[in-house]
């Protein structure tokens, strides 16, 4: 049966098929920020090949991997039979492949991946003259964004929309497309990738915005885990996997939302307490500073 | 030979957005031509049915199902031991409440994307009400369950209407592009 399972691929063209355009013209791109002429201003020129370093490319393209692995293999085809499954892919896509993705900043290097004439209309949206930038700033601005994530978590966690989507395959790709673009957006805030339509986000207050949707995520993991009875229907009417009751599987979903699922956005404000502290310790020394005044006094002291 | 030398006379940075207007247009075509098919799921139909030594699963999709094309996917589970049976004879057997012939389909692993479930596809003529039974067997013996199916009539295609247009548009706008090639490069 194990076996039976591993192989249970659904192998979806049109995926297949965009995740390699956006991989090809990833690529592209970076091949061509890399090969910039020498005659390019020096700042410039080492500004371009930061944004074309390896790990770079390595980390969206290990974003696209995970958006594959989470979309085709048997976690996606197995989570109409398991929730817990059904958990684990929507974490993969959520917390791993989105940052995976937004710290290979994709935006300036598939710009230079595209052809000239298709870079220019989105220039042309996104630049200070366009109409469009206004509205598309408000409808994107961190607390937009913010409002709009935790809708899409709470809303597609009811019970009736959970098993609509799990039931008819159209509603299901709308909830993982929902999940996507509001997770890129929130997560794009938390990074500060480009394109920069707003303020950045002070260190302090990235922070407090990561860990504010903490609550919500920890509070619908607990609520699952701890049900006294099944949530979603859905998972009543399949044949049982791995010997597990639909119980147990209802528990182990709720634990990996709540514990796995709320980790990274910790992780998350670690690394930008981590990039303070360090910003603070390069800051040079004050020398006529009060404590350094008061260990003379103590030194002097006989 | 011919077309070999007109992608010869193409650069690199042409031969790429050859390439990728070419995926763009297998990626819409693809996208719109596979319908999408609840594989491993839809509506149930069969929950946990006794079938000879068996207990029995079925979903069907669309939902509601419409005359046409329906999928059947059928999970068959040992109730001793609640795992998949994984190499019986599976037949879905569609009979309607008059007029057309019976249509039936054999359901595989093969068309399956979970492997632990058999599934075909029954190309139903007519609306109305149709009784499907699903039968089994292997080693351990046979059986069979059945549900009505009320079929709607066929809806409107309109998907290759809707690709036609995704089509032309990306054609004219790859006109526009490559009429002004020659005066600009990337």
């Amino acid at each position: 049966m194990t076996t039976a399972l591993l192989f249970s691929w659904d192998m979806r063209p049109e995926v297949i098929l965009l995740l390699g355009l956006l991989a090809v013209v990833y690529l592209r791109g970076w091949l061509r920020l890399r090969a910039l002429p020498v005659a390019a201003a020096a700042q410039s020129q080492d500004q371009h090949r930061a944004l074309a370093a390896g790990w770079r490319l390595a980390t969206y393209w290990a974003g696209l991997l995970t958006l594959a692995v989470s979309l085709m293999s048997p976690i996606d085809v197995l989570g109409g039979q398991l929730f817990l499954m059904h958990m684990t892919q929507h974490l993969l896509l959520t917390m791993v492949a989105v940052p995976l993705l937004l710290i290979g900043n994709p935006f300036p290097v598939l710009m230079w991946g595209l052809p000239r004439k298709a870079r220019r209309p989105v220039s042309a949206v996104l630049s200070e003259r366009s109409p469009v930038r206004r509205p598309l700033a408000m409808v994107t601005s961190p607390g937009v964004v913010w409002l709009l994530y935790i809708s899409a978590l709470i809303g597609w966690h009811d019970p009736a929309l959970y098993n609509l989507a799990l039931r008819n395959p159209f509603v299901h790709d709308l909830q993982h497309l929902s999940f996507f673009i509001t997770t890129m957006l929130l997560w794009w805030h938390i990074l500060g990738a480009a394109p920069r339509l707003h303020r950045s986000l002070s260190a302090g207050q990235r922070i407090v915005y990561t860990i504010s949707v903490v609550p919500v995520n920890m509070i619908i993991g607990v609520v699952i885990a701890f049900a006294p009875s099944p949530i979603y229907s859905h998972y009543l009417g399949v044949p049982r996997l791995l010997g597990l009751s639909v119980m147990e599987d209802q528990m182990i979903a709720g634990i990996l939302m709540w514990i796995p699922g709320s980790e990274m956005f910790f992780w998350a404000a670690l690394i930008v307490l981590t990039q303070i502290v360090n910003a603070e310790a390069k800051k040079p020394v004050q020398t006529n500073a009060p404590w350094l005044v008061d260990e003379q006094v103590a030194v002097s002291v006989r | 030979m011919r077309g070999r030398s007109w992608t010869k006379k193409l650069d690199f940075s042409q031969k790429v957005q050859l390439l990728t207007a070419l995926l763009t247009l297998a990626l819409v075509a693809l996208a719109g031509a596979a319908p999408i098919q609840a594989h491993g799921g839809g509506t149930p139909q069969l929950v946990q049915a006794s079938s000879g030594p068996y207990q029995l699963y079925t979903w069907t999709d669309p939902d509601p199902p419409r005359a046409g094309p329906i999928h059947v996917t059928v999970a068959l589970v040992d109730p001793a031991t609640q795992q998949p049976v994984l190499d019986a004879n599976v037949q879905i057997v569609a009979t309607p409440g008059e007029g057309s012939q019976p249509v039936t389909a054999l359901a595989t692993h093969e068309n399956a994307v979970i492997k632990t479930y058999y599934e075909a596809d029954l190309d139903l003529p007519a609306a109305g009400t149709w009784q499907v039974t699903v039968a089994h067997s292997d080693t351990a013996g046979s059986g069979s369950a059945g549900f009505a199916l009320d079929v709607q009539p066929a809806a409107r295609n309109w998907r290759p209407i809707g690709i036609g247009a995704v089509l032309a548009v990306i054609a004219i706008g790859a006109w526009f592009v490559l009429k002004n090639n020659g005066q600009s490069t990337v």
